[in-house]
């Protein structure tokens, strides 16, 4: 049954593309100063979109994974990382990946609820999940040993270090935030307030 | 009364209907303006014994014992206090007391509000007068705080709440004199926790929900409620709260009794910045206090409700009555009940651009239209004082005001607007002459009134204009 | 609308340009919304737009800060 794992590997490649294109586009979601001619709604949009279709492909990823015969992954192996017979460690990242993913996809059903803070620190670990996904395809990844495999890998490796370099560099700088006229007496302090 | 004690209270032996409390040192670049005099025009009652009438007693002190000796003792005290809920909530709805806030809320619909939550409610006294010019909860606090704890503890008896927090500024002058009263207190009444919160220098700082922030462990900042303090306040606990002059009104509401229904203080501010805080009842002409205060408004500016208040006419002001609502003009609302008299000849405009200039500065800094707007504002305001105006600020100041009001989450901004406004309303003619660049010599009368501009003590008078 | 959580992103005003107005500083100028499908269809979609998710519908709102 080759045809299953041909499809496994091959929607893996997609998946890491589909992974590095919506990171870059929620990373560029969050900047102030777009064209006039550019809508950010637009870039939130498409990334929300595009990690939708990322998740459809990954099903089928993981799906083919555990129904193809020719590797002995089993289903529990999709959640719980690193027990596989194949290649646990490598395997046991793309659990990881997976794991994390769902966390984030979960935090954004409920964000209502969570609150914006509660909600932001858990999206942060998309980070975290493409990184594994990046290790899980440069271990896992029998086509990784082929010129186009692993110039895939390293395209995306580049792209999406750049990005995530930009927007540490953005939050450090506080490009992004809005510039306040200086208004005396509003800057709070913690304690301002004594209680005895 | 010990002797090592500063006495913040003290009499002249001989009285007139006007006694004067002496002026304290400053105690903190917030107020440095001495404590204003008192006199009343019906009553006193709030004021009992700190403004002596002939033939009645003073007050020799502002502790517990010389305190029950005139206003006597909140008659719900106990444990069955809880039963007399309804009879609270009787006495405050037949004596029509409402708070000071914008709003004019009904002090019994507060009550009760608090009473239907399950939560042990807490109740907190908000003497934070951020207002500048306002010296009513000041006088309050520092000659008759216990009449302010009576009302807070009769409040609290009633609703089942064993805590009560006395809300003010960072180095007030009226603390000590709050300390001293909450020890007292703490002996006299020890069922109850009484605290003194202090909140920092900043005029939002008294907004009702920037207590409830400060107090749950956040900066005293505005924010936008959910619920009803009412129900969620402080830390999430039902929360009655109310300025330092709603509580004495309730404690004199039961402790004296129905014919004190309607009273309430003002503060009148002449242009030296010399506060008096008078007392009147509800209806009396606004003239009548004015002239309790020794002040004739003939020819000059006069704001009223506060510097976040409006410019009131010579006509309105002869035709006005104090009330919840003073007037017709609904820009022109009672507030904190102040009157602010500038000198004659005095520039309206100028004046009104130093107070925008301030009231931008105390922004909290959260929302867009308040952080933005008011500072563009200030600064257009600014430059139509000394007549040197763009040629489109007249069009954007139009085009602001309707933005600055309503939005935000709080009433900062609506300020700001009411103020800017009455200028344009009450002194037409004279803005159009700034407008079409006129100079204009009122800049040379310009009132000194508390954080708008200072005179240094002593020597040749400098003014320090904050343009 | 939480307009300590507002950070005038206007993605509000992008999602729904005929319900919501930026006023001179980006920041929105809230309307009640009409009953038709469309508006609340679109409201729906200001309050989705919103990264610091300061907007929410809500059914009958106290007038008193919009």
């Amino acid at each position: 049954m080759n045809t299953l794992w041909y499809l496994d590997r091959a929607s893996g490649f997609v998946l890491l593309v589909l992974f590095t294109f919506s990171l870059v586009l929620g990373i560029l979601a969050t900047r102030r100063r777009v064209p006039t001619t550019w809508s950010r709604l637009f870039t939130q949009e498409l990334h929300v979109r595009v990690t939708s279709a990322a998740l459809a492909l990954l099903v089928v990823h993981v799906v083919t994974a555990v129904m193809d015969s020719y590797v002995d992954i089993t289903p529990i192996d999709v959640v719980v990382p690193f027990l596989g017979g194949y290649r646990p460690l490598w395997l046991g990242l793309g659990t990881l990946t997976l794991d994390l993913i769902l966390i984030v996809l979960l935090t954004t059903f409920i964000r209502g609820r969570l609150g914006e803070r509660t909600w932001r620190v858990f999206h942060v670990l998309a980070y975290a999940g493409w990184v594994m996904c990046l290790l899980h395809a440069w271990g896992t990844g029998t086509d990784a040993r082929t010129s186009w495999g692993l110039g895939i890998i390293l395209g995306c490796t580049l792209v999406g270090l750049l990005a995530t370099v930009a927007r540490i560099v953005m939050v450090v700088r506080g490009h992004n935030d809005v510039e306040t006229p200086t208004v005396a007496g509003h800057a709070a302090t913690k304690g301002e307030v004594t209680v005895s | 009364m010990t002797a090592t004690d500063q006495p913040f209270f003290s009499l002249p032996p001989e009285q007139t209907s006007s006694a004067a409390t002496p002026a304290a040192p400053p105690a903190s670049p917030f107020a440095a303006a001495p404590l204003p005099s008192v006199a009343a025009t019906h009553g006193p009652v709030l004021l009992a014994g700190v403004l002596v009438q002939p033939g009645q007693p003073a007050l020799r002190s502002p502790d517990l014992g010389p305190h029950r000796a005139i206003h006597g003792a909140p008659l719900l005290a106990g444990p069955r206090a809880r039963r007399q809920l309804d009879d609270v909530v009787a006495i405050a709805r037949d004596h029509g007391i409402r708070g000071r806030g914008g709003a004019n809320f009904p002090f019994a619909l507060k009550l009760e509000a608090v009473a239907r939550e399950r939560r042990k409610p807490i109740v907190v006294i908000n003497a934070a007068e951020g207002e500048p010019a306002s010296g009513k909860d000041l006088v309050l606090l520092t000659s008759a705080p216990h009449l302010v704890l009576d009302g807070a503890v009769t409040s609290a008896r009633a609703l089942g709440a064993q805590e009560i927090i006395v809300w003010l500024h960072h180095g007030s002058p009226a603390l000590p004199s709050v300390r001293r009263a909450v020890q007292e207190r703490s002996i006299a009444d020890s069922d109850l926790t009484f605290r003194i919160a202090q909140a920092p220098d900043r005029f939002v700082a008294g907004q009702a929900t920037s207590v409830m922030r400060g107090l749950s462990g956040g900066p005293a900042l505005p924010y936008t409620l959910r619920e009803q303090v009412s129900s969620k306040g402080v830390n999430g606990r039902p929360t009655l709260l109310s300025n330092a002059e709603t509580f004495a009104l309730m404690a004199v509401a039961v402790q004296h009794g129905p014919e004190t229904a309607g009273q309430l203080l003002t503060t009148v501010m002449d242009e030296r910045g010399h506060r008096t805080v008078v007392e009147s009842r509800r209806g009396t002409m606004v003239t009548e206090v004015l002239q309790a205060a020794g002040l004739d408004p003939q020819g000059r500016p006069v704001l009223a409700g506060g510097y976040a208040g409006a410019w009131i006419s010579a006509d309105h002001l002869h035709r006005a009555a104090l009330d919840d609502l003073v007037l017709t003009n609904p820009d022109v609302r009672l507030g904190v009940g102040l009157f602010a008299v500038a000198p004659v000849g005095a520039c309206p405009v100028a004046v009104t651009s130093f107070i925008v200039t301030w009231l931008a500065g105390q922004s909290a800094g959260q929302c867009g239209p308040c952080t933005f707007g008011l500072p563009a504002t200030a600064e257009a305001f600014q430059r139509l004082a000394v007549s040197c105006a763009l040629p489109d600020d007249r069009d954007r100041l139009v085009r602001w005001l309707p933005m600055l009001s309503g939005r935000g989450a709080c009433a900062h901004p609506d300020g700001v607007v009411g103020l800017v406004r009455s200028t344009g309303e009450v002194f037409a003619e004279h803005l159009w002459q700034h407008v079409n660049g006129q100079a204009c010599d009122g800049l040379a009368a310009m009132p000194v009134w508390p954080r708008i501009a200072q005179r240094s003590v002593g020597g040749a008078a400098q003014t320090v204009v904050p343009l | 609308m939480d307009w300590v959580a507002c950070d005038g992103h206007g993605l509000c005003a992008l999602a729904a340009p005929e319900l919501i107005d930026l006023d001179d500083w980006g920041y929105p100028i809230l309307v009640p919304i009409p009953d038709d499908k469309r508006s609340q269809a679109l409201a729906r979609s200001a309050v989705e737009a919103c990264p610091v998710m300061a907007l929410r519908l809500e059914k009958d709102p106290q007038p008193a800060r919009r």
